[in-house]
Order: C-alpha cells, then sequence, then structure tokens
C-alpha cells in the first residue's frame, strides 16, 4: 500500500508540476516477455516492446521503435536475482545496441508483493552519442481476491521508476510511473493492462511527458 | 513488426489455456459468507482489530480463515467448511521458542541441510476450542492442547534455491514437511 501511496504521488506531482508548455504524447506500447527457466537457479528472459505514437500534438498513429531484449539471470540469494543481457532498438532510421545489468530484489508481504530493481544500462549508435543510465524501480504486484495470487484472479501492478541519464556531458532525469491492472490466466501466465506515464527533461525549458497504453503478457516456461 | 508480435501473442494465448495444474486457491470473503460459529468464535476473542476472511479451496478440503493482527502480531485462525474450529496460529519470533525445544529444531534442521535461513516461524495451537479461547483470554500458556511450531526454511539444493514448510512438535521433534511451490514474479523483476 505504501508503494501504491508513493507511485501515486510521484504520478501527481510530476503531472502537476509539468510546464503546461511541455510536450505530451500518447502511444500503444505492448510487449511480450518470456522467461524460460534454466537448471540451478538460472533463466533466460526475452522481451519484445513496441511503441506506436497516437497523438504528440496532434492525432497522428506513428511507429516508433521495436525493443528486442535478452538477459540472463542467476538467483545468488532465495530473493535476489543477478542479471545482465543485451537489447536491440529498430527505430525507422536506426538501429542502436544497448547492455543491461540489473539486480532485482523481491519481498512477498502479508498481502503484497514488492520487488526493488536497480540496473544500469549503455547504449550506442550510429547517429547517437553514447547514453549511459542508472536506474531504480519499486514495483508491487497486489492481489485483489485473496491474500495471494492464483490463477484465474485480477492484481493491480503499480510501479515508480527514476532513470538518470547521462549523455554528451549532460544529465536528464527521466520519472516513469505505471498502474496496470492483471489478469493471471494460469500458474505461468499473466496479462496486465494499463498506463505508463513518464516525464523527463524536467531541467531544460521543455519537459516531456508521454503516456503509453500498456499491453503486456508474460510467459513462464520451464516451471 | 506490429503484426508480428499480435501474432506470437496469439500464439502464447492459446498455448497457455490448454495447460493443466494442480493449485490451491484462496479468495477473500465477507463475513457474512463465513459459518456464524466461526465468526463467533473469532469476535469472543475480542481481539478489537479489523478481521479478513479468507475462503481456501485445497484438493479435498474447503476451509475458512480469519486473518487479523493484535498487539503487533499477526494471527490466523482456521475452520473447516462448516465453520468447526481448527487451529490458531500465531507469528513469532525464533527466539520465543523455548531454548531447550530451538536446540532440538536446529539440530535437526542442521542435519538436513549444511546452511539454511529461517523465514518465518509460526507457533500452532489445535484441539479443544473452549480450552484455547480461555488460555488466549487469560494471556496464560494453554495446557491441554497440542501445540506445534510451523516454520519456513530456505535453503539452496543441487545449486537451487528452496522455500521448505516444517512442522516441529512442541518438544521440537519433526512431525512433517513439504516443499513451498514458488509463484512466478517475472512481471515485477523485469
Amino acid at each position: 500500500m505504501k508503494s501504491l501511496c508513493l507511485a501515486l504521488l510521484s504520478l501527481f506531482w510530476v503531472a502537476y508540476g509539468a510546464d503546461a508548455q511541455g510536450s505530451h504524447q500518447l502511444g500503444l506500447m505492448p510487449s511480450l516477455n518470456v522467461n524460460l527457466k534454466l537448471p540451478r537457479d538460472w533463466s533466460l528472459n526475452f522481451k519484445a516492446e513496441s511503441r506506436q505514437s497516437l497523438y504528440q500534438g496532434d492525432f497522428d498513429f506513428d511507429y516508433l521503435l521495436t525493443d528486442l531484449s535478452l538477459v540472463a539471470s542467476t538467483r545468488i540469494r532465495i530473493n535476489t536475482t543477478l542479471g545482465g543481457g543485451y537489447l536491440t532498438r529498430i527505430t525507422p532510421d536506426d538501429i542502436r545496441h544497448r547492455a543491461i545489468q540489473q539486480i532485482s530484489f523481491s519481498r512477498r508481504y502479508e498481502f503484497f508483493r514488492l520487488a526493488h530493481r536497480v540496473s544500469a544500462d549503455q547504449t550506442f549508435g550510429k547517429l547517437r552519442s553514447p547514453e549511459f543510465r542508472f536506474r531504480y524501480r519499486i514495483t508491487s504486484e497486489i492481489p485483489l481476491e485473496g491474500r495471494t495470487l492464483d490463477p484465474k484472479e485480477f492484481f493491480l501492478k503499480i510501479s515508480n521508476e527514476y532513470l538518470n541519464a547521462f549523455q554528451s556531458g549532460e544529465y536528464d532525469l527521466e520519472i516513469r510511473t505505471a498502474a496496470y491492472l492483471g489478469y493471471a490466466l494460469n500458474s505461468s501466465s499473466k496479462l496486465e493492462m494499463g498506463i505508463d506515464y513518464r516525464a523527463d527533461s524536467f531541467l531544460s525549458d521543455s519537459p516531456r511527458n508521454r503516456y503509453w497504453l500498456g499491453l503486456n503478457f508474460f510467459q513462464s516456461l520451464g516451471e | 513488426m506490429p503484426k508480428t508480435l499480435l501474432f506470437l501473442l496469439l500464439i502464447m494465448l492459446s498455448l497457455s489455456s490448454h495447460a493443466q495444474f494442480k493449485y490451491e486457491r484462496e479468495v477473500r470473503v465477507r463475513e457474512r459468507d463465513v459459518p456464524a460459529s466461526a465468526v463467533d468464535f473469532v469476535r469472543s476473542m475480542q481481539l478489537n482489530s479489523s478481521v479478513r476472511w479468507y475462503k481456501e479451496y485445497s484438493e479435498n478440503r474447503i476451509s475458512f480463515e480469519a486473518k487479523t493482527r493484535y498487539r503487533g502480531e499477526r494471527f490466523s485462525i482456521e475452520f473447516s467448511e462448516q465453520g468447526v474450529f481448527e487451529d490458531l496460529e500465531i507469528e513469532i519470533s525464533p527466539e520465543d521458542i523455548p531454548i531447550e525445544v530451538f536446540s532440538h529444531i536446529t539440530a535437526f534442521l542442521q542435519s538436513e541441510f549444511e546452511r539454511y535461513t529461517i523465514e518465518k516461524v509460526q507457533i500452532q495451537y489445535s484441539g479443544d476450542a473452549e480450552l484455547i479461547l480461555a488460555g488466549f483470554r487469560q494471556r496464560e500458556s494453554m495446557q491441554g492442547v497440542a501445540v506445534h511450531y510451523e516454520m519456513v526454511i530456505s535453503t539452496r539444493l543441487d545449486g537451487s534455491f528452496h522455500l521448505f514448510e516444517y512442522l516441529f512438535s512442541e518438544t521440537g521433534a519433526f512431525v512433517r514437511k513439504a516443499m513451498i511451490v514458488e509463484k512466478s514474479i517475472d512481471n515485477i523483476i523485469y
């Protein structure tokens, strides 16, 4: 519950404080996430995510990009996972490459689950100078029909993320807040639908606000 | 690419609908949907705190469980489908277990595992409901009831971490153990 309040406060703080003259963009962001469990607590996570813009100043459909990522992780403690991987970002004009490193801590509380993810990524491409980011995300999964999430039950997923980005000697902060309504199809599949709000460029004269309508599918294999 | 993603999504949805799993599940229920005898028992404990009721479905039985907090401690009271009292569980710290009993338990666990961590401990009272209720109200050690210690242990076996639930008797003797099936958390760590 505290994470929910923090996420909502962040959303309202950022949205209310956003410069009225900042840009606003609305779009779609579907994703497919497949996690393959391997022996000895290793796993491979594959994710495909696409973004399409619906509104940016005026209503107009525009395909933006597709991200394909592969992350290998290992559990180093009962509640701690260490991972590293690679992402390819495909845009109409460019292909960018990203290296990812992350560590996640999860804990089950009486009525919900909480996960902290600390990560770093480095992005390289031909058309843009390298970008280095350090991120922290807190996510909670709140079952809506019992103490634990069982198959054929709904849940709420709330997350709040802070991204510190360095590019060409300049710093930017991006804040993300997302709220999803999810459904556990069975013990290994989940479907989520909701809104992912992102605000960045606070330190410049033109803050950017982006609202992504997300549709996420998660499939666990090998369990 | 968007069409490809949609195609993959549809394939995954069709595959997942054919998966078959045995599972236990619970749903939160309103007090009015719980047998009156169970509600009366919990009210007579005079906890003065909000109580959440759950209906639990397992392979071959249905039960009701009341969960609440009292004086900083987590309580769980289980009843049969007909509302007959089954057990009272209170979450405690390992330090709350009598020293001689805890020594007996740790000696057993050390014979089972090279390394382990105690994640959770509950003291469980079962037997005569009136005796348990009287003992609880008078804040006395409960005589004439069955006392057990339920522990959740995490350990690493063959390169993988696992969670086990152990049940020990009042004297620390091993009763039974079961592996806890962990649920997927991919959607909150990736």
